[in-house]
């Protein structure tokens, strides 16, 4: 093929261009330490990239909200746990003041304590997290939850728990509502509740048993009278007599599906009744107890009054406390669940990393080897340009 | 008798212009578009004489011009492929960096702004991660406002390079005309001998109006050429170069055009670095710049949307958080009727980032597609009651159009430049659910309810709070009125939301839904917000934000490969060629040195034959003396 002068130097001077421009790349690469540097480097990488680069961050954020969400829930946890301590004592000084060895001066004393122990449990209630936000108040996290109402604990939170996304589609509460841990706890066997009448004169005091038959019980409110101190009727809600028998103290009584157990000697014309089990807070329970501690019976009917109050309460602090365990099982099960979705979503974190890295990031061996490659060739184009240019037949005429 | 003197002398002549031939190539071998030339020897007339016919010499038949008409004609096109292809490319690469930068692109900023939800989502209340959002949203709307401004000035740049290739084709256009009333009227022409120097330049001139737009070349009368371009527009006719000027459209200075004799080819052109930048503008960066305005539109009508459902810290609705810029209609400056043509998004997911044109033929309005040029369905009327509709756009016409009558609908094209934030005060942030549900704490049962959807925010009972109270186990009253009957987990639609209450309620029990006031720490509607991350908004719901965040940069990345990919195959063929008319026509300067010698040899033999015909002649001269 012939060949033109000016072909022959364009061919030369384009081949080092091309090497040169490919030897700038090449340095690029190596100067960022990423291959891709720009969308039109490698478009479907620098796509891929991107979406890998949101997949990471998105990621991170889980990260981030599970340990937001450990955070919280172990303070609510230490919250639990000191409430739990609380709801111990209360129930050894219940204890306390149930022997017979305690007079109306200690149960006076033990009053003094329960009260000052239903201010620290309220304000356990009314904890606060490092942002300042009440953790048992639901979504009003700026209201405090438990506030004292003419001697009685008032709970003005709700009921909404705040979720956080730990995966995708995946959300764990963060925190539990005071009504759930302290308001919402059933009191007499948890079924029914019975309580004396309040004109009582006798010393009969009333606990419902364990295990209400609940496919026998119909949820109507019945009373327990007795027509003497050995005889008893029972009448339904509309006052109409629909059972009876004889009583001995320690007897237990079985009526629609319910178990009654009355201690004690009580007088005709006494009363029992006998209704669905109610909520009834914890602070209520221990704010009953000290406030039948504070009297000081007189008589037969009175004792009897203290003894009932002393016995709900000790039946509902158990149940108070359960309900503390309960949540803290739940809270324990949710902490555990995080640890377990941590590791999960902190591999996956990896791997993707790892993954952008793959797609962006430089192999430095070779980018190195390629760039030697590249001026060395660039290096004997030069020579072979200039020795073909200093070739030429007018160097001979 | 045969004269040698004369024959060497012819023979002398001849070398001589061959020489001269020789130093025109050698001097003009770097000379851009020049065609080495050639002496062609012929041998003059013979003399007869008794015996037969006696040679008389040499003379020059032809210089001629080495060239392949052929070849050419494919540098050309090669050199228009190329231009356009380098035009286009570099361009499309420069959107997409823009697009696709870690820094400054729409993923990071949606991303960005999306991670801000996701703190508050996490701490509703705190004040700080709420000015973050409200930190967050002014920097993605000024991040969509810089891509769009970026887009704008690359709009205004080609612009710009159009303008100036314009001019440049005009005055290529002209020299071309020029040139070939050169050629056409030098002497000589007549009997079909034109100069070569001036062919060369010819083609030196077409190469480089094919450097701005891909023409046709067609050969004409006294070797004048006439030029063609786009689907057969004169651009130089022998003597006459028509001008071909660029602006305002007919749908104003919005939608520029180019026009020859005042008929718009803005469509019709091809190749060239003219062809690739109007390639560029129709092909990338309109689509790109209507599709930031459409993901502009989505987060807007779907982040409004779900705010207004929540509440902000003081208990109010949440109000609009972005504002977007709306469709624009542009009447054709050639309109006779009256009408005015007014253009709104109904569905952002119905929505194509597609340009339109509507007109009228007097009884019926149709729409077009501009980018496909398909036929769009239109559904309705045109009134403010039944808007015509199509593409997820509702068109309302008022007045009277007259028949003929166009319209330029560009639906999203400047919605990003006008998106910005407007919530202000970051209390004014909706992060809760509007309602909040609860048990009585003197319930009997432990029925429970659930915490409730909004089906229609608007409802102007939404906020009436509200107490659900059972007669019965089976019976509930809403406020102390009516009697419904309850089934558990059922839906209870109330007030413009829907609930359930599960379990097994008994008479007396209350269930209150109140309005969520005091609910800072509610992080529902938050969530809800969040959610819009991975909602699908666009596309008939298939696509969500930042997936068409992806789209966009993949397909512009992808664009620009293919268009890279194109150049370098294109610059390797236009090489190929360039190589194979250089091959031909290129100047050797080795061979210029051996013809130098060759023909300085047979200038000498001559003057040597010369000599001997002095010598013969002073020879029979001394016979006479």
């Amino acid at each position: 093929m012939r060949i033109s002068t000016q072909m022959l130097y364009q061919q030369g001077l384009n081949g080092m261009l091309d090497q040169q421009a490919r030897a700038a790349k090449t340095f690029e690469q190596l100067a960022t330490g990423q291959r891709v540097n720009r969308v039109s480097d490698d478009p479907a990488a620098a796509a891929r990239i991107q979406e890998l680069e949101r997949a990471v961050s998105q990621q991170s954020s889980y990260v981030d909200n599970i340990g937001r969400a450990q955070q919280r829930l172990a303070i609510e946890e230490n919250a639990l746990d000191a409430a739990g301590t609380v709801v111990r004592r209360v129930r050894e000084l219940a204890v306390q003041a149930s022997t017979d060895t305690t007079g109306v001066e200690g149960r006076r004393l033990i009053a003094v304590e329960l009260r000052q122990r239903l201010e620290e449990l309220t304000a356990i209630g009314n904890s606060q997290s490092g942002e300042g936000e009440f953790i048992f108040s639901g979504a009003q996290s700026k209201t405090k939850p438990f506030v004292s109402d003419a001697g009685a604990i008032d709970y003005v939170g709700d009921s909404v728990q705040r979720e956080l996304l730990i995966g995708p589609g995946t959300t764990i509460a963060e925190g539990d509502t005071g009504d759930s841990v302290f308001m919402r706890i059933r009191n007499g066997n948890g079924v029914v509740a019975a309580a004396p009448a309040s004109g009582n004169t006798g010393s009969g005091v009333i606990r419902p048993e364990p295990g209400t038959d609940t496919s026998v019980y119909d949820g109507s409110a019945f009373t327990v009278s007795f027509t003497d101190p050995g005889t008893f009727e029972i009448l339904d809600a509309a006052s109409n007599v629909v059972g009876g028998g004889s009583y001995e103290s320690g007897d237990r009584i079985d009526f629609n599906g319910v178990r009654l157990v009355i201690n004690g000697a009580p007088e005709a014309g006494d009363s029992f009744s006998v209704a669905p089990a109610r909520f009834e807070s914890t602070f209520a329970t221990i704010a009953q107890l000290a406030d039948a501690l504070e009297q000081s019976p007189s008589d037969d009917a009175a004792r009897a009054g203290q003894r009932q109050a002393i016995d709900d309460a000790l039946a509902q602090l158990d149940r108070s406390e359960g309900r503390l365990l309960e949540v803290r099982a739940s809270v324990g099960g949710r902490l555990n669940t995080l640890e377990d979705v941590q590791a999960s979503q902190e591999s996956v974190q990896f791997s993707l990393e790892k993954l952008v890295s793959d797609v962006r990031d430089l192999d430095f061996a070779e980018a190195v080897s390629r760039l030697q490659q590249e001026l060395f060739t660039l290096q004997a184009s030069q020579q072979a340009f200039t020795r073909i240019q200093g070739n030429s037949l007018f160097n001979y005429i | 008798m045969v004269d040698f003197l004369n024959t060497s002398l012819s023979g002398l002549q001849a070398s001589q212009r061959a020489l001269a031939t020789v130093s025109h190539n050698i001097a003009n071998a770097a000379t851009e578009g020049y065609s080495r030339q050639r002496v062609d020897f012929g041998t003059r007339p013979p003399e007869f004489f008794g015996g037969g016919f006696m040679g008389t010499g040499v003379q020059v038949a032809d210089v001629r011009r080495i060239y392949d008409t052929f070849l050419a004609g494919e540098v050309r096109s090669g050199t228009a492929g190329e231009a356009r292809l380098s035009v286009f490319s570099e361009m499309a690469g420069r959107v997409g960096d823009l697009v696709g930068s870690g820094g400054g692109g729409l993923s990071g900023g949606l991303q960005a702004f999306f991670d801000s939800l996701q703190s508050l989502a996490n701490d509703p209340a705190s004040m700080p991660v709420r000015q973050t959002v409200v930190g967050e949203a002014d920097a993605l709307a000024r991040r969509i406002g810089a891509l769009d401004t970026q887009l704008a000035s690359l709009q205004n740049e080609v612009n710009g390079r159009v303008d100036a290739s314009v001019a440049t084709i005009n005055g290529l256009a002209q020299a071309i005309a020029d040139t070939n009333n050169q050629i056409a009227s030098a002497p000589g022409a007549a009997n079909g001998d034109f100069s070569n120097d001036l062919l060369d330049q010819r083609d030196r001139l077409l190469q480089r109006l094919s450097a701005e737009v891909e023409v046709s070349v067609v050969p004409a009368a006294m070797g004048t050429v006439n030029v063609f371009i786009g689907n057969g527009q004169t651009l130089v006719l022998g003597k006459d170069a028509t001008a071909l000027s660029s602006g305002a459209g007919g749908f104003g200075p919005q939608l520029r055009e180019v026009s020859v004799g005042g008929a718009a080819v803005t469509g019709q052109l091809s190749g060239g670095t003219l062809g690739g930048l109007l390639d560029f503008q129709r092909e990338v960066l309109n689509p790109v710049r209507n599709d930031l305005g459409r993901t502009a539109v989505a987060l807007t009508e779907s982040f409004n949307a779900q705010h207004r459902q929540g509440l902000d810290l003081a208990g109010n609705f949440g109000a609009d958080f972005f504002a977007v810029g709306g469709p624009q209609v542009l009447e054709a400056s050639g309109n006779s009727g009256g009408a005015t043509v007014t253009a709104s998004i109904e569905s952002v997911s119905a929505l194509t980032g597609q340009d339109y044109q509507l007109q009228f033929d007097g009884t019926d309005y149709s729409l077009v597609n501009t980018g496909s040029g398909q036929p769009v369905a239109l559904s309705g009327t045109g009134t403010p009651a039944d808007p015509l509709r199509a593409d997820g756009l509702a068109i309302v016409i008022a007045g009277a159009p007259a028949a003929g009558d166009r319209f330029a609908l560009l639906p999203t094209r400047s919605a990003a430049a006008d998106f910005r934030r407007l919530v202000d005060d970051p209390a004014q942030i909706a992060a809760a659910f509007p309602i909040r549900t609860g048990a009585s704490l003197a319930n009997t049962s432990d029925a429970q309810i659930s915490s409730g959807e909004v089906l229609d925010a608007a409802d102007p009972d939404l906020l009436t709070p509200v107490t659900i109270s059972f007669l019965d186990p089976n019976t509930f009253q809403v406020n102390g009125a009516g009697a419904f009957a309850f089934t558990a987990g059922a839906d209870i639609d109330l007030n413009g939301y829907r609930l359930q209450i599960s379990g097994s309620p008994v008479a007396g029990d209350e269930f209150t839904v109140s309005p969520n006031s005091g609910g800072v720490g509610d992080n529902r509607n938050a969530q809800a917000l969040l959610g819009l991350r991975e909602a699908g908004v666009l596309e008939g719901g298939q696509r969500s934000l930042l997936q068409q965040a992806d789209t966009m940069l993949a397909s512009i990345g992808s664009t620009a490969a293919a268009a890279q990919t194109a150049l370098q195959s294109q610059s390797a063929q236009l090489r190929s060629t360039e190589s194979a008319l250089q091959s031909v026509s290129g100047v050797n300067l080795e061979e210029e040195a051996a013809n130098l010698i060759r023909f300085q040899q047979a200038y000498e033999a001559n003057a040597r034959v010369i000599q001997v015909a002095n010598t013969t002649f002073q020879s029979l001269l001394a016979a006479f003396r």
